[in-house]
Order: structure tokens, then sequence, then C-alpha cells
């Protein structure tokens, strides 16, 4: 029997702090890429999650119903990716440039991605790292997770509109990225 | 690559078939495990404190416009400090130029006093920071003997001189000072240079973080992989925890040294020294215990796992499990009840690097703790 998430809430809420396990394995996915799309290392995208589930586990209580579950996590997660953010920069002035080439390539693990798909999901991927981190997270929030503008305007804070402005620059900056890469590989 | 050209559609169409990383293995246990347990009835001050984190959930926008405001405040502010200051300093040198002796209480010419303004009965006399030294040395080498002079002076200091007017010149403003350099240093490419100032910051704190790392990171630009594998394993000798150890231990792997394995302990993962502990007469394998037993102590670890492999050997892999049983027993006391499970094998080590390839070694060691049975059944 598929139970909704407000009603695994309401039993977490109630004490039957099991049902939790229920929310981490809807939601541990999308909240994980996100913070690997921050941090681009597993381990630290990995600790990030936990600690989302933590602060969301403690926080509960606050969640309203009339917010989808999926949108008040995921708030919680950008917050936390941005806070993580902002601590890297303060902590650590630079950040060694030669890091980034360790990190393995999602579609490279993807069997199920055609060839064609992978070198274009591979320019995908690299032109996302170059856009703004909002950017990037509101058009994957639009487009990946399929979430109305209504729901990542409530996410990020902004007007439906500044949401639509942003969706429109982050293609064109998406675009004018992944053509330039194309054209100097070919 | 084909030839198409990439139009919004096509970029949609990709954006929605994005593909996405699989979670690690273990990371729902993981957080399931070490969610707090009990309802405990929520303080006063946490109350306060979900309140204000519930305010900031909803309206992080006015928050962070107010921090922004106040920021740019301080800034001007600042601003505004900095231009009286160097027009304090600029009638000082005026003065000196024409013949002022200027009052110093050392009586000798010290760059690092210059820093703060100085004052007599009669005259409000200062200098610009640095001053004496700038107008010495040529333009090009300038910013290599501030640095010079600046660790000079902050190593000849002892600890808490203050000059005449009680300003204190602090550790750790030079080593912001230097590591600034540095990254600028690393920013332009001069690696050499930037690896001279990281190493006048730990001169200064043997342990400062950033210059350990980037340090590593320097040698790595340079090419000189024993450098870089001295001083990432420095690095190690210090932190055994957080992002940077944990990629030192990847950037290890990839020179080819497996010492060092990560592992789950508690709620966090530390890097352990296999090497050491797998050795019954090392030296350091006291000190190197001593350092897990801290994140042993801690609360949310009730049972150790410690599984030794030693290829064809399992009489020594089994004795070895034994002694460090034993050993962190001993180190942990009778006040930490911990549960040490101990398994071995007489085959390789199977270990799987950051990049995904997989190894085995002759020797290894893995250690991870889990939460008691009990602990697990309340959740």
């Amino acid at each position: 029997m598929h139970r909704t998430d407000e009603e695994i809430v309401t039993e977490v809420l109630a004490g039957r702090k099991q049902q939790y396990a229920e929310i981490v394995t809807r939601y541990q996915k999308p909240v994980f890429n996100l913070m690997f799309r921050y941090t681009r290392h597993e381990l630290d995208a990995a600790d990030l999650t936990q600690d989302v589930f933590f602060k969301a586990f403690n926080r509960l209580s606050t969640y309203r119903h009339e917010r989808s579950l999926f949108s008040w996590l995921y708030t919680l997660a950008i917050n936390v990716a941005n806070d993580w953010s902002r601590a890297r920069t303060r902590v650590q002035t630079k950040t060694p440039r030669f890091e980034e080439l360790h990190t393995p390539h999602p579609a490279i693990h993807n069997p199920a991605i055609r060839l064609e798909d992978r070198e274009q999901n591979e320019l995908l991927d690299q032109a996302l790292t170059l856009i703004p981190d909002e950017t990037r997270e509101i058009l994957v929030l639009r487009y990946r997770h399929e979430q109305p503008i209504k729901e990542v305007a409530a996410i990020f804070g902004m007007s439906e509109s500044a949401v639509k402005m942003r969706i429109k620059r982050g293609l064109e900056q998406l675009q004018k990225i992944m053509q330039e890469n194309n054209d100097h590989e070919q | 690559m084909n030839n198409d050209s990439f139009d919004r559609e096509k970029i949609e169409t990709l954006l929605r078939r994005l593909p996405e990383r699989d979670v690690p293995a273990g990371l729902h246990e993981q957080i399931i495990d070490n969610l707090p347990t009990g309802n405990k009835p929520q303080s006063i001050p946490s109350k306060l404190r979900s309140c204000w984190e519930r305010l900031t959930l909803l309206y992080p926008m006015p928050i962070k416009a107010g921090v922004i405001l106040a920021m740019t405040v301080a800034a001007f502010w600042l601003g505004t400090e900095v231009d009286s200051e160097k027009e304090i300093s600029n009638i000082a040198l005026i003065q000196e130029q024409s013949g002022i002796t200027t009052a110093f209480d050392d009586g000798h010419s010290n760059p690092l006093s210059d820093m703060s303004v100085y004052e007599d009965e009669n005259n409000h006399l200062s200098r610009n920071f640095f001053y004496k030294t700038t107008a010495q040395v040529e333009q090009s080498t300038a910013m290599n003997r501030w640095s010079d002079t600046f660790i000079r002076q902050v190593e000849d200091q002892p600890r808490g001189t203050q000059n005449s007017q009680g300003a204190t010149i602090s550790g750790s403003d030079s080593i912001l000072f230097l590591l600034n350099l540095a990254h600028n240093l690393a920013d332009s490419g001069n690696y050499h240079g930037a690896l001279h100032q990281y190493e006048k910051v730990l001169r200064i704190n043997p342990q400062e973080q950033t210059a350990l790392y980037n340090r590593a990171t320097s040698y790595h630009h340079l090419n000189d992989t024993n450098g870089e594998r001295l001083a990432f394993i420095s690095y190690l000798d210090h932190f055994r925890s957080g992002r940077w150890a944990y990629q030192a231990v990847n950037h290890l792997q990839r020179l080819g040294v497996f010492d060092y394995q990560i592992s789950q302990i508690g709620g966090r993962k530390v890097v352990i020294n296999q090497t050491v502990l797998l050795e019954s007469q090392h030296p350091a394998r006291r000190h190197e215990l001593a350092q897990l037993a801290t994140y042993l102590r801690r609360p949310t670890a009730e049972e150790l796992h410690l599984v030794v492999f030693y290829q064809n050997d399992l009489e020594k892999s089994r004795i070895i499990a034994a002694e460090l049983k034993q050993q962190i027993d001993s180190i942990l006391g009778k006040n930490r009840a911990l549960v040490i499970r101990t398994s071995w094998f007489d085959e390789p080590a199977p270990v799987q690097t950051a990049e995904g390839k997989k190894r085995e070694l002759e020797q290894g060691l893995f250690l991870f703790t889990q939460p008691s049975t009990q602990q697990r059944s309340t959740i």
C-alpha cells in the first residue's frame, strides 16, 4: 500500500520514527545528487546528504502540509549546500585546482546511456559546472525533477517571473557553452 | 562528436534525462542508524533556536538582505578608516623627509612596529605599514622581502610582545598575509614562490591546515611526486578527518601509497594508518590507536568491527586482530563499553581507489563501527 509523504510525516511525528526510513529512501537520491553537483566529491556529498536528513528529522514538526515534502526537503538541502559553499570559501581560501581531476564522470558509469547521448551528456555536465549554482539548480528542478514554476519559486524564495527569467538565461548560457565546447572538440 | 547544434529544445531534453548518480552503498543505513533516539522534550533555548531557524527558512531573503546591508555599511566604514590612516601616514612621511625625528621606543627601525600609530606628548607621528621596507626594496622583489621581514619579525618576537602602544603583532595576521601572498603566487602559476610562502606559514604555525594542504598541491603542480607524497603524509599527520583528509588519502593512493584508509567510526569518516596498525612493533602504533580512541569514545559507536587481512598467513592475521582488540580495550578502559568484533583472513585486502580502480594489498585492515543491535532496534 502506497502511503503519501504527509501520512508518513504524521506517523514519524507521532513517535513511529522507523517510518522516517521511507522518507530517506524516497528522497536520498535527489538530495545526494544535488550535493554532488555542489561538492563534486562523493564523500562530501554523502556527508551533506546525511546532514540534510538529520536536520529534516529534527525540524519535521515545522513542516506544513500545504507544501510538498520534496519541496520542503529540497529547500533545506539548498540551504545546507549554500552553507557548505560559504564555509568552504571562508576556510579554504583557495581550492587546489587539480582536485577536479579525480572526480569520475557520472555518465561513464551508467551503461544505459547510449554512446551519442553520453557525449552530449558530458558536454551538458561540463556546462552545468560553469553556470551559477542557483541557476543550475533551478534548471535541474524544473526539468529533471519536473517541478512546477511555483514550487521552484518557493524553494528559492523568488518570484515566478524571476524563475522564468533565470530558466531562459540559464538555457542560453548552457547553449552557448555547449556549442563552444562542441566546436572546440570537433 | 555529432555536428548538430544545441538548440533550446535539445538542451531541455538533455536536462530531463540528466543522469543521476547512485547513492553510495550504506548511506541509507548510516542516516537511519545515526538518527537521534528517544523523544527528548525541547528546552527553552532549543525552542528559541528552532523558532529562529523556522524564520530563516521561511524568510531567507529579508535576512540575507539585512546581512548584506550590514556588511556594506561595515565595508564603507572600514574604507573611511583606511583613508584616514593613509592621510596620517602621508603626513608622517613628509615630516620624516624634512628631518623630523620619529619617536620609537625601542630605538631601532622595526617595520612591524610601523603597523600602529605612534603618539608622543606633542605630535601625532605615524608611519604606514611597511613604509620603510617599501622605500628600500625594488618593486619586483618587494612582496618576497616583505614576507621575509614579516616572518623574521614574528619569529624573533616573543609570544605576546607588545609595542609601545600596546598593539600586539599577532601570528594570525602574518599567517593571513603570507597565505594570501602564497595564493596569489599560485594563481599566477608561480608554484615555487607559493611553496616558499606556505613553508614560511608552517614555520610560524606547523599545523596551519591550508598551508599544509596547499604545500602538497604546489608540489603536485611542480611534478615533484616525492615532495607531494611527503606533504600529503604530513597533512595526515595533523588532520585525520574532513574533506581534505579524504582527498589527501585519494591523492596518496594515486601516488601508489596505500598506507592510509578511510574508516567509518561512529558518525564520522576517519583516516587510519593501517600500515602502522598492522605492525606489532611499530613505535607509532600506540599513538595511532590513541588517536583512533578519541573517535571511539563518542557515544554513537557501540560495536567496532576489526577485519585483518594477511595474504597466506592466517595465524598472523589472527594474532594482529587479537593484539589490536586488546590494545584498543586497554586504551579505552573500563568506562567505555565498546564491543569489538574481530575477523581475520589469509587473503589479500581488496581496496578501491577514488578513481574506481580495484587493487589487492598483501595486508590490510578494515575498521568500522555500527550502532549496537539494541540501539538500532529503537529506530
